[in-house]
């Protein structure tokens, strides 16, 4: 059968949630493993940055910044018109989609290789900036055309700009990937002294975040059903859209196809990390729950069982 | 359930069937099962969105009846 080894975890780890198994996986595992995954990825990307940086790379991320921009704003009207959801909801679950996820990108570098496709190296680089421009523009979308309210102060139990300012650059996902990039880029060759450690470890460390994720994924279901059928439409639609966009930017800015297939992955993707805490602070009054059940249960089992490997064999039928 | 939901619901229902339909095809990547179970499940969504839209048509055209006897 060849299943992914990956994906196969998955599928247990869903497994065992559904037949309610007692499988104990400690949360500081699965955040040891989520620290793992972000420094491992963050590190390759600083060594080929090295070797890549240069104008081209910059036009490069301007162009992949703009699918943060662009993807919440596609996403803002069909919640609101067509999933009939108040605004503020709207705008979260539009954050959520417009930024990207590292496991899922985690997933699909495995991919890449356990299948021998080559792509670009400094790709870490892009998830490190798509991971903001959506916060910021849910925001936008939040308040745009909202109630206006009193200014904003801790006191009465509102968060302050500064510690939304934080959340949005200098949270978990963010500071350990760009500081991974760094310490990739400052260390160089001597980088190998703890090669055998991030990168020998890859795979099985995956292995392990995805039996976590597939417990997790399968216990949101119950909740993703009882917000009704259009979240879930929404949840299979939405990374086909960031796809096929983020594929397109990709072709447009010359990635070769393993690069391709990693941007349209990174499109497809949600947040399930960062955005979720920045949004916690900045629009309290969105239903945090919608979200992450639409992009933990519908959207993460999407692209890791199906959206990455059709992304993959879509680029190379396409002859990209 | 609106019109609007139901045929967004329709579209992305369909679209995943012929996600299921190319990748049980494909047994080179040992994706085939998947392709299968996303086929039942898109296929389940569909005709479950059906239903749901009718009973919704159902329910407002009983009330108006009823609006109507009283």
């Amino acid at each position: 059968m060849n299943l992914d080894v990956g994906i196969a975890f998955f599928l247990l780890g869903a497994f065992a949630a559904a037949v309610r198994a007692d499988i104990l996986f400690p949360k500081a595992l699965y955040q040891s493993l989520v620290l793992f995954l972000m420094i491992a990825i963050g590190l390759k990307g600083g060594i080929s940055l090295v070797e890549h940086a240069s104008w081209e790379l910059l036009a490069q991320a301007i162009a992949v910044i703009s699918i943060g921009f662009v993807l919440p704003v596609i996403a803002f009207p069909i919640l609101r018109s067509i999933g009939e959801l108040n605004r503020y909801d709207a705008a979260s679950i539009a954050a959520h989609y417009g930024s990207v996820s590292v496991g899922t990108y985690a997933v699909a570098i495995g991919f890449l290789e356990a299948s021998g496709i080559t792509y670009e190296s400094y790709i870490p680089l892009f998830v490190v900036l798509l991971e903001m421009p959506a916060i910021i523009v849910g925001i936008a979308l939040a308040k745009r055309g909202a109630q206006p309210t009193q200014p904003q102060d801790a006191a009465d139990g509102r968060p302050q700009s500064g510690e939304l300012w934080h959340e949005i650059f200098l949270n978990q996902g963010v500071l350990l990937m760009f500081g991974g990039l760094l310490v990739g880029v400052a260390a160089g060759p001597k980088i190998i002294a703890v090669e055998p450690f991030f990168f020998g470890l890859f795979g099985g460390v995956l292995a392990l975040f995805l039996l976590q994720m597939g417990m997790t994924a399968a216990s949101q279901f119950s909740s993703v059903k009882r917000n009704g059928s259009f979240i879930i439409a929404f949840g299979f639609a939405m990374p086909m859209i960031g796809a096929v966009l983020a594929g397109i930017v990709g072709i447009a800015i010359g990635l070769s196809q393993g690069g391709i297939t990693l941007l349209a992955v990174l499109g497809a993707s949600s947040s399930y990390i960062a955005v979720p805490a920045a949004m916690k602070v900045a629009l309290p009054e969105a239903n945090q729950s919608l979200s992450i059940s639409a992009s933990l249960g519908i959207t993460f089992p999407f692209n890791v069982l199906i959206g990455i490997p059709a992304i993959s064999a879509t680029t190379q039928a396409l002859g990209l | 359930m609106t019109s609007k939901q139901y045929w967004f619901n329709q579209v992305v229902g369909l679209t995943l069937i012929l996600f299921g339909v190319a990748l049980s095809s494909t047994t080179a990547t040992g994706h085939h099962m998947i392709g299968l179970g996303l086929l039942i499940v898109a296929s389940s969504h569909v005709i479950r969105s059906r239903r749901k839209l009718q009973a919704v048509k159902m329910n407002a055209s009983n009330k108006n009846d009823g609006g109507a006897a009283s």
